[in-house]
């Protein structure tokens, strides 16, 4: 409500003091000027019960390139909607490997403490119980499982190899392991089912766990309950773990060691979709707030610093305010929603709102009109403009977001300047007098600027030859570089993935049909084209759910070979007579076989509780109207001979998770090159337009040319390849710049008023620059790679500006 | 044995790993007890050999057997951890244990691999069967405590027999003892007892 209290504090000195003779056309200003600011009450109060009423939302895929194709849409529900999505990879790491054992003991006190928590559905910790579970399962279903099952295995000369193979097998140094099931699987099922996953990569163990790779890291594997994206759900699973954490390695370390080095050298990582979104909710969160308020602060120190008025401060907030409640306002009516990550952008808005109030009052002259001013103010806000529609032109979610929030923003933050300002301010002292002291240095700084044309001009153009010239590509388009979460957040989940041989998702084929039934049916068929790819190297290996559940007319075959109990007995007696075997001790295989007949055909949920089961939940899906079955692929050498393996075959789809969101993030990047070369075209045109003087303009145009370049050679420089993000933010760079280049490019003939602007545009450069500085400092990477862009653009804009820009007749 | 002693005894059983620890933690500590256990001095006279090589007749017993099966070929140890064994009957087949790893070479049954190397650290069950026959020639004491409890008939002077328990559960269930009988610093016999009532009997004798 400051604004308001603003309003009359500013209106009543003014109004008091007019002669009466001008009583009628006062009073007529006066109550326009009530008017202005009622509607301006209505409109903000009005926006702000919008904005309020929508729900912020923190889900990162609103910040990630959209699903490349109609199959990938579909996948990326079901992945962010199942199973996949509750994931927590949990890592205990030992310092050094005198600490892997209690690192070990951790993780399986930790693995037990979870397992009892309502909040988790399925922990593994890789110890033998959890595997036995699983061994059992596939011991049991043996029968089913195995593509060796045929009729022929169990006639008498079936069975008469099978039991010679079992003898030459008990000579072997393999013995002891053999015989343990020897009387109940003489003809090695179990082994046969077994090497179908043979080329899957297989944990490490150590201590009786799961290991990383480099045997320093236990690992434990848990899904929770709550859904991937279920923030507050998510968030209580986590200080779960962290609590089970703690107290495991309370009851570990007692009596160790009373000292805390040994509790130092372990340390808890956490991965996976969950503990992201909940991680970069709070980073959003943290960075909204604290570098908003920061901003705030820093700007308002600078304004109170140069221009020495706290009553200008208050009415700067006017626009602000405006701006953010509009930006808001539009956000939430465009997209339903607001994203946290818009809240966190929303602090550049202080930076640029605040301009149009320095410019309304440093440059605002005796001229009751201010016609150069307001024109001025109106191309500021075209070229600002420019830049943000070329942002939404991009097409990317969260920058259409982005774009939408601060042109709306903008727009509102100037009609606020331009109709409330000049009324309220026009009691307020005249500054461009009294800062001439204070910004003597400036103009000093100004008037030499100029002798910087050339070195300036020559430094582009090596800055140009370096981005034509550079080796490394230009254009960095992996999902990694631009996703919200932090890098160091992905190689973390790669390593503890890696560590527990899941699949990394990124090479799937798809199989799509109308039930579940049938999709494995056409993952069964995929089977041997997969097999015959693998023999030739152009895979390392697959992973078919159909494998664990085979179709149920394979199940129904593999159980019809079986023969009867009786007639299985007396094949037995006529294949063992004359071996050294005793029939009567498989009676077990026999009672095993029988069973099997009785068993009807298993799904998935016979794996319910393994980390099978869970490996099969994310492999089948089922919604409304169809099902999908995913076969994992591993180490695929090249896209065709696989692509050309399954082609022609209805509702199978290779899909290249990586490669297509890559080209899907380049064409967005292609995309938002078209809008900002359209963007920076359309902005230069305005100038031309403004300034009506074609050396002015060229030198304008080489002044923004100049900074651009110059931001582009740094941060290629120092960051490596650019990403979408910064090509939009360099676009903002053209739009920001355009306005300083403007008014330095002005021809001013009167020396006081040349001063004043150059203040003012300092003073904008300034408070922009913070703000995206500010903006820089967030951890999230999509306001990060913004703010830097934009906040180095601004420092090569002004110098460009006052050197290159500047009027020759100054 | 009446209800009550049997529970006093599963009690004792349960706190048995823990009286064998402290046992050989006192050895450690008190060198002057050190050199009068028996079940050192003989660890220590087999530790002092560093190679060993020996022929073998290894027989399978089993209830699923009428007759026991028979396998022979050599064997070759060599200080700390390395053991060879190579079958020469009725098949071919090598295996090399170093270190953690261990490498076997067979003729293709039921067309598995023929050459595959185990990781001992993932394989508990395995781990403790070897340790049983290299440890002890080894003479490393604290790597058959870790797996076994550790009993000795005879002493090293003249006949042997070193009887292994296994101590942890997952072993239990499959191993019921393993028996070792020896002579001075030779080892002679090695009989694995399993659970399910096989046994297995590894006769050496050395090569020079």
């Amino acid at each position: 409500m400051t604004p308001i209290d603003t309003h009359t504090e500013a209106e009543a000195p003014r109004e008091l003091p007019q002669p009466a003779p001008h009583a009628p056309s006062q009073r007529r200003r006066r109550i326009k000027t009530a008017l202005s600011w009622l509607i301006w009450v209505l409109l903000l109060t009005c926006c702000g019960w919008i904005a309020n009423r929508t729900a912020v939302v923190t889900d990162i895929t609103g910040f990630l390139p959209g699903p490349a194709t109609r199959a990938q849409a579909l996948l990326a529900t079901q992945l962010r909607d199942g199973v996949a999505a509750r994931l927590v990879l949990i890592g205990v790491q030992a310092e050094s490997d005198d600490q892997v054992a209690l690192a070990a003991q951790v993780a399986q006190r930790l693995a037990g403490a979870l397992a009892a928590n309502s909040l988790f559905a399925l922990v593994a910790d890789g110890s033998d119980a959890g595997l036995a579970r699983e061994r059992d399962r596939l011991f049991a279903a043996r029968y089913l499982l195995s593509p060796a099952v045929r009729a022929e295995s169990f006639t008498v000369e079936g069975l008469r190899a099978r039991f010679a193979e079992l003898e030459q097998a008990l000579q072997s140094a393999a013995a002891p392991l053999i015989l343990a099931s020897a009387a109940r699987d003489p003809s090695g099922e179990f082994t046969a089912v077994l090497a179908q996953f043979a080329d899957r990569p297989q944990p490490l163990r150590r201590h009786g766990v799961w290991f990383s790779a480099d045997g320093r890291t236990a690992l434990v594997l848990a899904q929770t309950l709550a859904r991937g994206f279920d923030g507050e759900r998510q968030a209580a699973a986590l200080r779960a773990i962290d609590q089970a954490y703690a107290a495991a390695l309370a009851a570990s370390t007692r009596g160790v060691s009373p000292d805390a080095t040994v509790t130092r050298a372990l340390q808890l990582h956490l991965a996976g979709p969950g503990v992201f979104a909940v991680q970069s909710r709070d980073a959003i969160e943290r960075d909204a707030q604290h570098l908003s308020i920061l901003a705030a602060v820093l700007i308002a120190a600078l304004l109170l610093w140069a221009l020495r008025s706290p009553r200008f401060l208050a009415l700067a907030i006017v626009p602000v305010v405006s701006g953010v409640a509009a930006g808001l306002a539009a956000a939430a009516l465009a997209f339903g929603a607001i994203h946290a990550i818009t809240l966190g952008f929303g602090l550049t808005l202080i930076g640029e709102a605040v301009d149009y109030a320095i410019y309304v009052q440093v440059q605002r002259t005796a001229d009751a009109n201010n016609t150069r001013l307001w024109r001025a103010l109106w191309v500021a806000v075209l070229t600002s403009s420019a830049g943000f529609v070329a942002m939404m032109a991009s097409g990317f979610q969260g920058l259409v977001e982005l774009g939408l929030f601060s042109l709306a923003g903008i727009v509102a933050a100037a009609l606020a300047a331009r109709f409330l300002l000049p009324a309220a301010a026009r009691d307020l002292p005249d500054v461009s007098l009294g800062q001439r002291e204070r910004f003597a240095w400036l103009q000093r700084l100004c008037d030499l600027a100029p002798i910087a044309r050339w070195p300036l001009l020559a430094a582009a153009v090596l800055a140009l030859a370096f981005l034509a010239m550079h080796a490394a590509p230009l254009w960095n388009d992996e999902l990694g570089a631009i996703s919200p979460l932090a890098r160091s957040a992905g190689e973390l989940d790669g390593k503890l993935r890696g560590g527990l041989g899941l699949p990394d998702l990124r090479w799937l084929i798809a199989v799509d049909a109308p039930d579940l039934a049938t999709a494995l049916i056409g993952a069964e068929a995929l089977e041997p084209a997969l097999d015959a790819l693998r023999a030739r190297g152009d895979l390392a290996g697959f992973d078919s759910p159909a494998r664990l559940v085979p179709s149920e007319n394979t199940q129904r075959a593999r159980r019809d070979a079986l023969p009867a109990a009786e007639e299985l007995q007396a094949r037995l007696a006529v294949a063992l007579r004359g071996t050294n075997f005793r029939v009567a001790a498989f009676a077990p295989f026999v009672a095993d076989v029988e069973q099997t007949r009785r068993m009807a055909p298993l799904d998935a949920s016979y794996y319910a509780g393994t980390m099978l089961g869970q490996t099969l939940a994310n492999q089948l899906q089922t919604y409304a109207g169809g099902a999908t079955a995913l076969i994992t692929l591993r180490g695929v050498r090249a896209r065709a001979p696989v692509a050309r393996a399954i082609a022609a075959r209805a509702g199978v789809t290779l899909l290249d998770m990586k490669g297509d969101v890559e080209d899907l993030i380049s064409s967005y990047r292609q995309r938002a090159l078209w809008a900002a070369l359209l963007g920076a075209v359309a902005i230069v045109a305005l100038l031309a337009w403004r300034v009506g003087e074609t050396r002015a303009t060229l030198r304008i145009a080489a002044a923004l040319g100049a900074a651009v370049v110059l931001t582009a050679a740094t941060l290629l420089a120092t960051t490596g390849p650019l990403t979408l993000f910064h090509l939009v933010a360099l676009l903002l760079v053209v739009g920001v710049g355009s306005n300083y280049a403007l008014f330095f490019g002005m021809s001013v003939p009167d020396p006081k008023e040349r001063a004043a602007v150059r203040v003012s545009v300092f003073l904008c450069a300034a408070a922009t620059g913070v703000a995206f500085a500010l903006l820089a400092a967030s951890s999230t990477p999509v306001l990060h790679m913004i703010g830097g862009t934009v906040a180095l653009g601004t420092f090569y804009s002004f110098i460009t500006s006052a050197s290159l820009a500047a009027s020759a007749t100054s | 044995m009446n209800a009550h002693l049997a529970r006093l005894f599963a009690v004792f059983s349960r706190h048995r790993a823990r009286t064998v620890a402290l046992v050989a933690l006192a050895h450690v500590v008190l060198p002057g007890a050190h050199a009068q256990d028996p079940v050192q001095q003989l660890l220590d006279h087999l530790g002092a050999r560093a190679e060993r090589r020996a022929s073998f007749v290894e027989r399978q017993y089993s209830p699923l057997l009428n007759a026991p099966l028979e396998a022979s070929g050599r064997l070759h140890f060599r200080a700390p951890d390395e053991v060879e064994k190579e079958t020469l009957r009725p098949r071919h087949e090598w295996l090399r244990i170093r270190g953690d790893v261990l490498t076997i070479d067979t003729p293709p049954v039921r067309g598995a691999a023929s050459t595959r190397s185990v990781r001992l650290s993932e394989q508990p069950v395995l781990s403790a069967l070897i340790a049983s026959l290299r440890a002890t020639l080894a003479g490393d004491r604290a790597t058959l405590q870790h797996y076994y409890e550790i009993t000795l008939r005879g002493d090293a002077a003249t006949r042997w027999t070193l009887t292994l328990t296994p101590i942890d559960p997952v072993l239990q269930a499959a191993i019921d003892r393993i028996e070792m009988r020896g002579r001075g610093d030779q080892v002679e016999q090695v009989m694995i007892l399993s659970r399910a009532g096989d046994r297995s009997e590894l006769s050496m004798t050395p090569v020079p």
